[in-house]
């Protein structure tokens, strides 16, 4: 698999972890480009369907990070993001995705250093890890 | 296929995007992509000039869709933004992307950091491209009279800003007078923001202020504009007082750290005072021990009582007992240079302007700062005795003392969890009301605003200054009369099934069932209705709805699609 450069999306709360990648910038840390952020306003907003959706159109993981347990900003949403993902991703292994492929991640506003940890880890677990199946079996 | 016309502006941020990401490729792949896209760069969007050009671009070239390529929205945008909406473009038919801190500062490769910079821009164009232009953003405010809870120098100096702007405020307080903790200060404490000190007179006698003493609040529902009160009957009164606000200031300040509950420190003896009592005499200008009202010859201050202590106190520091401890030593010095002061500390620390002034003037004064812990303060033959460290020296302090004067922190004040509950504001890691866009506003979106050491400890200047702008801010908001809604969850009716579920899991309780009365058949049916003045667009009701019907405005299920599909 030499070579293989893995596409990973990440959906990130704008209130902590999207600031916390900003952070990273503001800090200089470098992670791969392989990872590509959309944000979105709380991870309780994250439908499992985004992440289905993503990983059917051919990214190799999803990375999903909000604001630690008891300080989401609209209160409860982390925790309904944290039940949704757990089950994503028994469902998602029964269809033969590795449950490595979607990870949640609390990250708040002041790590940065987490997150740009954080990406790198994950790009190189799916470096090792290899492309997504469901990119050859659907031909995407 | 969608025709609308989408202007890209790249801002190099005075030249600091353009190292990692090459803008001329950038500019030319996005040409490329399709016609409907106009490219322009500029060096600050968000200064004068830039938001001109901004918004001659978007006139000249009948732009109806904008993008933005500059740094974190998380930043900015608030002051882009500005230039976008005045172009009469909607607040859902423009994006600005972080190219800044999410690719030019975190990647070095240039062509690889070029083309994750194109796919983060063409997201950006894929999620304006489907939007739809909102009927109707702006929003009456209906009532526009100000509940102020509290009734310390805060919530008063809100509320006389908020009065000579012709506003009319109700204060609640839970004592039975106005003027909190500030009451207890000595005028040497006040002198440094004397002027801007609020006379409780002015407040008691001005038309539009309502003052409401021993009370508290019993319970707040609605939003912006359009709040109902509801107040515990005052102390020997049935009657639960209710009335109607459009906006809140949250001035409950603080409480002070009950020093009983570090026992070493002996406050149980009279001649242990806690700094606010120590206020109280040099507020009467006489300095005695209570034991036997005798001039004390020794006093020793304990700094950190109850602050930066995980164990017995509290983990945070209390910002303002340093200050304050070194003014009250200088202040009993001017009173009688002969009584010896000594300062216990663990750290001497300064957030504020003159500290370091009232540093150097203690030690020239002859105030003796030692750097160690206070291990206890005890009776032996019916004097008080201190034991403490020196750490500069390495030695063990064991001495008499004629006075102790304690450096309580500050803690959370009481009922601060109900109106966390009832307003929904987060509690910070100390229990204190989280602020708000720090960076920005003072006043939220649902026009509420927490001033003063609500939000922590804060000196008074600061708290002042909080107060009066947030009486402006809401004056401004007010007088303007009505409010631009920046992304809600929005509910069609017509498809609504009124099965509830989004009504008991909205964490804002934003959303209640209405009869709806369908035209054909006249059935009447219940569907769910959404109150966007409370809504804060967290999606809750969107993930939930088995039929998806709730859409959020600035990011619908569409627009997430296309933006997946834009990446890959």
């Amino acid at each position: 698999m030499a070579g293989f450069e893995p596409k990973i999306v990440g959906f990130l709360c704008n209130w902590c972890s999207y600031t916390g990648a900003d952070l990273a910038g503001v800090s200089r840390l470098q992670y791969p480009t392989n990872f590509i952020p959309i944000r979105v306003m709380c991870t309780g907003a994250v439908d499992p369907i985004y992440v289905v959706k993503t990983l059917l159109e051919g990214a190799d993981a999803v990375l999903i990070s909000g604001c630690h347990p008891g300080d989401c900003h609209y209160l409860s949403g982390n925790y309904k993001a944290r039940r949704r993902v757990a089950i994503l991703k028994k469902l998602l292994e029964a269809f033969g995705i590795d449950n490595k492929r979607v990870r949640l991640e609390w990250i708040s506003a002041s790590e940065g250093q987490k997150f740009a940890d954080t990406v790198n880890e994950m790009v190189k677990e799916i470096r090792d890890l290899g492309p997504n199946p469901i990119k050859e079996e659907w031909g995407v | 296929m969608n025709e609308n016309k989408i202007a890209v502006f790249i801002c190099t941020c005075n030249n600091q995007i353009g190292t990692n990401i090459d803008l001329d490729e950038l500019e030319s792949k996005l040409n490329s992509s399709s016609n409907n896209i106009t490219v322009k760069r500029h060096d600050s969007l968000c200064k004068q000039e830039g938001q001109k050009f901004l918004m001659d671009t978007v006139k000249d070239s009948e732009i109806d869709r904008v993008v933005i390529a500059a740094c974190t929205p998380r930043t900015y945008e608030e002051l882009i933004r500005k230039g976008v909406i005045e172009s009469g473009i909607g607040s859902n038919l423009y994006e600005q992307i972080g190219i800044r801190e999410q690719c030019e500062w975190v990647h070095t490769d240039k062509s690889k950091a070029t083309s994750k910079a194109v796919d983060l821009v063409n997201c950006g164009i894929a999620k304006v491209a489907i939007a739809e232009k909102l009927e109707d953003e702006e929003l009456p405010i209906k009532c526009k009279d100000v509940l102020i809870i509290g009734g310390g120098i805060a919530g008063m100096r809100a509320a006389l800003d908020l009065a000579t702007r012709g506003l009319h405020c109700f204060i609640v307080e839970r004592a039975s007078e106005l003027g909190g903790m500030a009451n207890k200060l000595s005028s040497n404490t006040l002198a440094e923001v004397k002027s801007e000190i609020p006379v409780i007179e002015d407040v008691m006698n001005n038309d539009n202020i309502e003052v409401i003493v021993g009370s508290e609040i019993n319970d707040i529902k609605g939003g912006l504009g359009n709040y109902s009160v509801s107040l515990k009957p005052q102390e020997g009164k049935n009657d639960e007082r209710q009335f109607e606000v459009g906006g809140i200031i949250i001035a409950t300040g603080t409480k002070l750290f009950e020093p009983a509950r570090i026992p070493e420190f002996g406050y149980h003896n009279s001649d242990v005072i806690t700094s606010l009592e120590l206020e109280e005499m040099l507020k009467i200008q006489s300095i005695t021990s209570p034991s036997n009202g005798t001039v004390p010859k020794r006093i020793n201050f304990i700094q950190c009582v109850g602050s930066r202590d995980d164990t017995k106190g509290n983990s945070y520091c209390s910002l303002v007992c340093c200050t304050y401890s070194l003014r009250q030593a200088l202040e009993i010095k001017a009173l009688n240079p002969n009584i010896q002061i000594y300062i216990h500390y663990m750290d001497l620390r300064g957030p504020y302007s003159g500290f370091e002034e009232l540093y150097r003037d203690a030690q020239d004064k002859g105030v003796q700062l030692i750097r160690g812990r206070v291990a206890e303060v005890q009776q032996v033959d019916g004097k008080m005795m201190l034991r403490a460290e020196n750490i500069d020296l390495e030695e063990l302090l064991e001495w008499y003392t004629d006075l102790v004067v304690l450096a309580v922190g500050q803690e959370p004040s009481e009922g601060n969890d109900k109106l966390s509950e009832l307003l929904y504001i987060p509690l910070d890691i100390d229990g204190f009301l989280g602020e708000y866009n720090y960076r920005w506003d003072i006043v939220d979106r649902r026009g509420i605003s927490i001033i003063g050491s609500a939000q922590g400890p804060r000196d008074l200047r600061h708290t002042l200054k909080d107060a009066t702008r947030a009486a402006t801010e809401l004056a401004e908001l007010f007088v303007k009369g009505s409010v631009t809604i920046d992304g809600y969850s929005h509910i069609d009716p017509n498809r609504c099934m009124g099965c509830g579920i989004c009504v008991a899991l909205c964490p804002y309780n934003a959303i209640t069932l209405k009869n709806l009365e369908d035209f054909e058949t006249e059935e009447v049916r219940q569907v769910s209705e959404v109150d966007i003045t409370v809504c804060q667009s967290c999606g809750a009701c969107a993930m939930s709805c088995p039929s998806n019907v709730p859409v959020l405005t600035k990011n619908t299920a569409d627009q997430i699609f296309t933006e997946i599909e834009a990446l890959i």
